[in-house]
């Protein structure tokens, strides 16, 4: 009875059912209801393509064209017309597999269950090392010695004179709360490497860079650290519900698989 | 007048960083070392006799406390400026949900194409895993076609293929789902089975999805989009890019209309309702000269509201990616020695129309006689990948339509209509020999968030590179001061803007390059103009700033050949030459304020190897005629226009 509690399977029992009572109370007429919500939708969809709401006449010509199409599709399954269709049987095939998706992102987890998975995960959600600092550049473009330059300069440089020092330089001369990666896109790997080896501890210095050497005042250094769960809540549940989605299509394909005994010739 | 604020380059280029190197690395090493001596003598002698060199190493002394003084009050007006970074990225990416892409193979989605982004591996559809060699991109919009959205990934069933009643064989569904594909973008056709609409409803709204779980604001910016594929007459492609989250239910495909204006109403209704989104014109070159015509879609004559309507919808142009560079051609730009770079075989009557620059002059001379200009656009890069992820750089190219070339082999045959590896897909013959690794779009934006990109793309604020990532920035004002770059948005207009001539003097125009870390050096820093003599066209490309010491000759505007050269046996190139940076205030020294006139940036590095180069050296063939075996990657500014004193 463990399968009653599954929501799919609930589903399609009710489905079943359904269809079953339609089938034995076919003898009158068929019943072809068109509701509010399918209306509701036609005109959506017009109003979408058309940029207007449909004229009454248009919203019967789009009724009667519904209805059309409900009629023809329930004959030609009467006659078994999609029992052979293999665009039928694609088409089926991805339907359900929609519907187990859907079914399997109804609830959101539990906080008990993102935390969990949060947990497992953890290397995923680890925080870069960030860094605050300021830097005097010496091209290696507009000297010929700009690695003596600057250890030259490192010796008198301070908080007075140090915007005066050097040659400028196209990006800031002070980044504020930095990623290593960031870094290591507007300088290049050999410095953001050094970056990370310096202290905060006033001018350092010289480092080189893929323009040339700099002068490295590090404010601050935020080192790489597993952040709390609530920083991160967001990104957990999304990235919970998307494996909820895929395990949801295995788990699903796999109780179907299991009542098949599957032979295969090569 | 001009004025030079361009250092000497006085020294080696020991900044050299992050680039993989062939294995004979060591070697290269060696001759380096030898090179750099013998220049760092040389270049000692051109700084003691060169000009003085401006900027801050002039303050010295006593001219030391006033530009302490000097430096806070830049500063403060610093503080008022907006503090811009560039970012790199690529609009322009097809996954499994483009029928096309599908049938070259690709069997992953935009789940994994943001993820290459980010710099995760990528299984390429020819069966090996590929990787960004450079850093991660800073933002990326998957933008699948439109038409039949995810359609045939749905639908195909390799192992269950349809039966064809007529012939009794059994051609492949993504085979016949191609064609169809084509027909939908050529002729309007819909294929009643690929266009069932949950099926889309249901692939677009992955795309959406995927997009917002791989936005972090701050490190990584995705954008909702898709490709809008009208090709009547050659290709009217346009990809449609949403600021946010916001998105209309279904995106508008070519069977919904081949006419883009349509395309731009459907835009405006949406702004209407509060979804924002811009089109981005791409492969004009492929537009059999039909992209930029003086007459609407209908042949009729344009007027006011639809150059606004168009420039409301179309503020950039992505003019370089995979399919070739839209910049210029040399039978439009025969002055222009650099027009040939990546350009596609056609003939004028295709190429008139099809390429930005001519679109652009064109601009002026509809301002000029009819009052309005419905091309003034600015310039992004991108890849249009069929693959999920970008080729952007030559070593490691990796081609655009999977199985057809994804290895070296299929894409360096000989194009001969009888040559088996051109005929191992039915139905599709190109070899891609013609094809770049090509490009990248970059926006000045305050952060790196969608609100903070998507304005820039709106400002036009933007540039786009054949895959490397220089930066490039470009200012024009009547004030700009060169020692103060912080306050260059107090004082001028940035690329993408507008500038009003004043009765008197002539505007100063900044350009600012800086190298890509992972890439060559950079060789010249070009002012591409174009404007009207009495109502004529004119174009002149003016190289601004010279490596290695350099000056343009003032007669030709030309640097000398810095000699920069590439060992075609191994691809090294030379050490020695080219710039970090580039740098100039110029003058026009042609300006006259009662024109009306545009002006970009183009910054070239020193020769490197194309992909084609590498492939044979990994084949060990020969190298072919057909194509140069060296480029010079580059960037491309927006414009500024100017807009001249007496208004018509």
């Amino acid at each position: 009875m463990k399968y009653l509690k599954d929501p799919l399977v609930a589903f399609l029992l009710i489905g079943a059912a359904i269809f079953g009572v339609d089938a034995w109370r076919s003898s009158g007429p068929e019943l072809l209801r068109v509701g509010p919500l399918d209306i509701e939708r036609m005109q959506d969809q017009w109003q979408i393509q058309m940029g207007r709401p449909p004229t009454h006449t248009e919203l019967d010509g789009l009724i009667n064209a519904h209805v059309r199409e409900e009629i023809l599709v329930r004959e030609a399954r009467k006659l078994g017309l999609d029992d052979n269709d293999v665009i039928i049987r694609r088409r089926l095939a991805q339907k359900l597999t929609f519907l187990t998706e859907d079914l399997a992102l109804l609830e959101p987890p539990t906080d008990a269950e993102s935390i969990e998975f949060f947990q497992t995960n953890a290397e995923r959600y680890r925080m870069p090392a960030r860094y605050s600092f300021s830097h005097v550049y010496f091209s290696s473009d507009a000297r010929t010695t700009p690695r003596e330059d600057a250890t030259a300069a490192a010796h008198h440089v301070d908080e007075t004179n140090w915007r005066t020092l050097g040659d400028p330089f196209m990006l800031q001369d002070t980044f504020a709360n930095v990623s290593e990666a960031d870094v290591r896109k507007d300088f290049g790997p050999r410095f953001s490497e050094s970056l990370a080896k310096l202290t905060v501890d006033g001018w350092q210095g010289p480092v080189e860079s893929a323009y040339g050497y700099h002068l490295v005042r590090v404010d601050q250094r935020t080192q790489a650290r597993a952040p709390g769960y609530q920083e991160v809540k967001e990104k957990v549940v999304n990235d919970l519900d998307a494996k909820r989605r895929a395990d949801a299509n295995a788990r699903y394909y796999e109780s179907l698989r299991s009542r098949y005994e599957i032979e295969v010739e090569r | 007048m001009m004025e030079l604020m361009m250092e000497h380059a006085c020294g080696s280029c020991d900044g050299y960083d992050g680039l993989t190197r062939t294995a004979d690395g060591h070697e290269s090493g060696k001759q380096k070392r030898g090179i750099d001596m013998l220049l760092t003598s040389l270049s000692t002698l051109g700084c003691l006799s060169g000009p003085t060199p401006s900027g801050r190493r002039m303050m010295t002394g006593a001219l030391g406390t006033l530009a302490v003084a000097a430096s806070f009050f830049a500063i403060q007006a610093g503080a008022e400026s907006p503090v811009r970074n560039a970012y790199f990225g690529d609009l322009h990416v097809h996954t499994k949900y483009s029928a096309d892409a599908y049938r070259f193979g690709a069997r992953t989605g935009p789940d994994e194409a943001y993820a290459y982004a980010k710099g995760a591996p990528l299984r390429h559809p020819a069966g090996q895993t590929v990787r960004m060699r450079g850093a991660p991109l800073d933002f990326l919009a998957v933008t699948d076609h439109a038409e039949y959205l995810g359609s045939v990934a749905a639908l195909d069933d390799s192992a269950d293929p349809l039966p064809d009643s007529e012939s009794g064989d059994t051609p492949d569904f993504a085979v016949e789902a191609y064609s169809a594909f084509n027909r939908a973008i050529n002729a309007s056709e819909i294929d009643p089975v690929l266009a069932q609409e949950e099926i889309r409803r249901d692939a677009w709204q992955r795309t959406i999805e995927a997009a917002e779980r791989h936005y972090a604001p701050g490190e990584f910016t995705t954008f909702v989009g898709f490709e809008y594929t009208s090709a009547p007459d050659g290709m009217l492609h346009r990809n449609v890019i949403f600021e946010g989250a916001r998105v209309p239910e279904l995106p508008f495909a070519a069977y919904d209309s081949l006419n883009p204006e349509d395309l731009w109403a459907w835009l405006d209704r949406l702004r209407a309702q509060g979804i924002e989104a811009l089109a981005i014109p791409h492969n004009t070159n492929l537009s059999r000269g039909n992209f930029f015509q003086t007459t609407t879609f209908a042949g009729e004559p344009m007027d006011a509201a639809y150059a606004q309507l168009r420039m409301r919808n179309e503020p950039i142009v992505e003019m370089t990616q995979v399919k070739g560079t839209s910049e210029t051609h040399p039978l439009l730009s025969p002055n222009d020695e650099w027009a040939n770079f990546e350009v596609r075989d056609r003939s004028i009557d295709e190429i008139k129309g099809a390429y930005v620059r001519d679109a652009l002059l064109m601009g002026l001379e509809l301002q000029h006689s009819q009052g309005f200009n419905p091309y003034r656009f600015g310039f992004i890069g991108s890849s249009d990948t069929h693959n999920t992820g970008g080729s952007y750089e030559e070593p490691t190219y990796h081609g655009k339509i999977g199985i057809l070339d994804g290895r070296p082999e299929w894409r360096f045959t000989i194009p001969d209509k009888d040559n088996p590896e051109l005929n191992r897909l039915p139905g599709i013959t190109t070899t891609g020999f013609d094809w770049s690794a090509s490009g990248l779009a970059a926006v000045w934006a305050e952060a790196n968030t969608r609100e903070a990109i998507y304005a820039a793309l709106r400002r036009k604020e933007t540039f786009g590179t054949s895959g490397t990532r220089i930066r490039a920035k470009f200012f024009a004002g009547y004030d700009l001061d060169a020692a103060d770059t912080s306050g260059l948005y107090a004082t001028g207009v940035p690329m993408g803007g507008d500038l009003e001539a004043r009765p008197h003097g002539a505007p100063r125009f900044f350009a600012w390059a800086l190298r890509d870390p992972s890439s060559a050096w950079l060789q010249r820093l070009q002012i591409v103009k174009g404007w009207l003599e009495d109502g004529t066209r004119q174009e002149r490309v003016y190289d601004v700033a010279c490596a290695d010491g350099l000056e343009p000759s003032p007669d030709s505007h030309r640097c000398p050949d810095n000699g920069a050269s590439v060992d075609l046996a191994t691809c090294d190139f030379d050490f020695d030459k080219g710039a970090v940076e580039l740098k100039t205030m110029w003058e026009d020294p042609d300006f006259d304020p009662d024109e009306r006139a545009f002006y970009y940036v183009r910054v070239l590095e020193n020769p490197t190897c194309r992909w084609s180069t590498w492939d044979a050296i990994r084949l060990g063939l020969p190298l072919r005629a057909e194509k140069e075996p060296t480029l010079q990657e580059r960037a491309w500014t927006s414009p500024i226009w100017i807009l001249p004193r007496t208004a018509i």
